[in-house]
């Protein structure tokens, strides 16, 4: 059973410019947590079959929000934010200082939270881990 | 008592942010005088020209006509009476420890970005978050030049004797070094397109090639980097005139993309995370800086290694390198036993070079932080060490750079050369260079095929890397075991616990040490919160002579050889001699 994590975020960029895959597609450039950067081998773990060799790509937006949703029920949070590098570039224009940053992915990003059914399964697992 | 609440930086640390570096725009200029007094660091202090502060407006410029901290004058004649020795700086690039990274808000308009197109920014020592802006958009370029002439004018007018040197940033992402020069903003991509337009039409295949080959692009988006980056230095340069003492590459720990997340985050903010990018700009040659971290995270380990490793010696050995082997051979300055020739201009891979070859895991399991990279192999080959092995990558040898290897063989250096990508004239002239001069070969099939050519001292490895390349990475250590054991590299061996950070230095031996050809001297660094053991073990070449600077630390002799505990934060340096026997 993987920790439980606090404040997860991610960062990710949509790519439509990549010369050698000569196709668009989305690639995290960043997910982390309080206590640090989830690695690769992570991710791979919460996507599973669909990660293939580069567990960092995705080829739509959707598989990619199918994944930070699957990220919520790995490490038994309630919600994450996902956030476009473009909006974080919007974001950072008005931010001053540590706390401002902080909040970028809140203001800027979109909130991905469990739903019912999930949430009462995470409660079940909750009384024993 | 512990103190339970964060401790607040004193003056002395805005001003002084670390190392040797002395913000005089943090305080009135009516206490320089006490705060250049009171410092104790390494010499010569190194004082960044604030460019935002001496011009806030476009063609105005301030030098203490108006405002008192902009007078630099007042500064170098206090700095002259308390027997200071003061470097300035003008930036050829952002400046990511002043806002804006430097630039007159007046020209703050289009933001930097790094390749996954996110804008550059980073956190500062007091949690400001400073964004960085491109110096590919022409008004920065045409304000520079103005700004570099008046502070040239200003320097030559009141007859400031103090040396004037360019200043590039960089910080670590992932395994490289990279300048926050570079950019992939939109002004960047526009100013690019213009010189493809214009490689067009003098070489039209060009666009076609680009479109078959990244690494192409790549390449070319380097060498664009590198033609505007000169017009700034060229610039600086031209305007500054005799106080012009060349350029200072300084890494910003605390500065990579992943430090501005990490950095918000007090249990992923780890002191230990600090040393790679200390250790990484040594062995690139580039002056680390902890200017952006706090100082609380400098407190332990981390400011001691700083301590240990930014001194006096090392500053000179980076500013004043023609003088270095004379005046300071005699201090400790950090020992590589391997050093990479980049050896051409454009886009090289040093780290995928190393990565596919093995040469990288070998290297960081058995040599530690032994690697130095150098861009050219240099005129003078007095600036070489001959006990070094010298490696240099095929793809990066043409006929002027070759001469110069068959120079270094003759001269008795050591060459490492992979001959992946080796022009085949090339490698052809190397055959007939052998036959011609008589010089001895012996020819293996070792995983790769291996040609050993000696001449007294001089000794020429070719290897093939992409025959490893191909093999496992167990196989491709096994290979360089073999080899770099055939060269004989006289080292202790060193076993840490994980996360130990250890580090070697070393220098000639004086008059009193003549048994010795040389002292090594190595430290070790606790910067986790749990005990961590150490072992260094026996060699027939090596003599413990002492232990320095023990802090939180016991050290044991064994059978074995030199057991070290390490408490939490702890950290201690041991000298050895070492004689070739």
């Amino acid at each position: 059973m993987s920790k439980h994590k606090t404040n997860l975020s991610i960062l990710y960029r949509h790519i439509n410019d990549d010369i050698e895959r000569q196709m668009s597609y989305y690639r995290i450039v960043t997910f982390f947590s309080d206590s640090g950067k989830i690695d690769d081998e992570e991710i791979r773990e919460i996507r599973g079959d669909s990660a293939g060799e580069e567990p960092l790509f995705f080829e739509t937006k959707n598989e990619l929000l199918e994944f930070a949703y699957n990220s919520l029920i790995h490490f038994r949070v309630d919600r994450l934010f996902i956030l476009a590098i473009t909006d974080y570039n919007t974001g950072i224009d008005s931010t001053q200082d540590a706390n401002g940053l902080k909040d970028i992915f809140q203001r800027f990003g979109t909130e991905i939270k469990l739903d019912e059914e999930d949430s009462s399964g995470k409660g079940f697992l909750g009384k024993f881990f | 008592m512990e103190q339970l609440t964060t401790p607040e930086m004193n003056e002395q640390d805005v001003v002084f942010p670390g190392e040797n570096w002395f913000f005089y725009w943090k305080t009135s200029p009516s206490l320089w005088e006490a705060k250049l007094r009171d410092f104790k660091g390494p010499s010569p202090i190194f004082v960044p020209i604030y460019w935002s502060l001496h011009s806030q407006y476009s063609d105005k410029f301030d030098f203490g006509e108006t405002k008192p901290e902009t007078d630099l004058s007042r500064l170098a004649k206090i700095a002259g009476a308390l027997g200071k020795e003061l470097i300035f700086f003008v930036p050829l690039g952002p400046v990511p420890f002043q806002i804006n990274g430097g630039i007159p808000s007046f020209l703050a308009r289009n933001l930097a970005q790094n390749q996954d197109r996110m804008a550059l920014s980073v956190l500062d020592n007091s949690e400001r978050v400073n964004k960085i802006y491109s110096f590919f958009d022409p008004k920065v370029f045409q304000a520079f030049r103005k700004f570099v002439f008046n502070v040239g004018q200003y320097f030559s007018q009141l007859g400031l004797q103090y040396p004037i040197m360019g200043l590039e940033t960089m910080r670590l992402e992932d395994e490289h070094i990279v300048s926050y020069f570079k950019d992939n903003s939109h002004v960047f991509e526009t100013g690019f397109s213009r010189y493809l337009a214009q490689l067009e039409e003098t070489q039209p295949d060009v666009i076609d090639s680009i479109k078959r080959d990244a690494e192409f692009l790549k390449s070319l988006k380097d060498d664009y980097f590198q033609i505007i980056r000169k017009l700034y230095v060229d610039a600086a340069r031209e305007s500054i005139g005799g106080h012009w003492k060349g350029e200072l590459k300084v890494c910003l720990l605390g500065g990579s993309t992943e430090d501005i997340f990490k950095r918000l985050h007090d249990n992923w903010n780890q002191e230990k995370d600090y040393f790679k990018p200390l250790f990484m700009s040594l062995s690139h040659g580039v002056f680390p800086s902890s200017v952006l971290l706090s100082h609380k995270l400098k407190e332990k380990s981390l400011g001691k290694a700083l301590k240990d490793i930014v001194t006096t010696t090392y500053t000179h050995s980076l500013i004043n390198r023609e003088n270095y082997d004379d005046d300071l051979s005699h201090s400790f300055s950090p020992q590589f036993f391997f050093e990479l020739f980049n050896a051409n201009s454009g886009h090289f891979n040093f780290d995928l070079a190393l990565e596919e070859s093995g040469l990288k895991y070998y290297l960081a399991k058995e040599f530690p932080h032994s690697i130095k990279t150098s861009l050219d192999i240099p005129k003078d080959f007095d600036e070489l060490d001959p006990r070094r092995v010298h490696f240099v990558f095929g793809s990066r040898i043409d006929n002027s750079n070759f001469n110069q290897i068959l120079k270094l063989f003759l001269s008795g250096f050591k060459i490492f050369l992979d001959v992946n990508q080796l022009n085949s004239s090339i490698n052809d002239k190397l055959e007939v260079f052998f036959v011609e001069n008589n010089i001895q070969t012996e020819r293996i099939n070792y995983i790769s095929p291996v040609t050993k050519a000696t001449l007294g001292d001089g000794l020429i490895l070719t290897y093939d890397s992409s025959k490893l390349k191909s093999t496992s990475l167990v196989k491709r250590a096994g290979f360089w075991e073999k080899i770099i054991d055939y060269m004989e590299i006289k080292h202790l061996n060193i076993e840490v616990d994980d996360d130990v950070e250890y580090f070697w230095k070393v220098r000639s031996s004086n008059t009193y040490e003549l048994n010795y050809e040389e002292i090594r001297r190595v430290s070790f660094y606790n910067p986790t919160s749990y005990k961590k053991k150490a072992l260094i073990k026996s060699s027939k070449n090596f003599a413990f002579i002492k232990h320095v600077d023990q802090l939180k630390a016991e050290l044991k002799s064994t059978p074995i050889g030199i057991d070290i505990q390490l408490n939490p934060g702890g950290s201690i340096t041991l000298d050895f001699g070492f004689f070739d026997i």
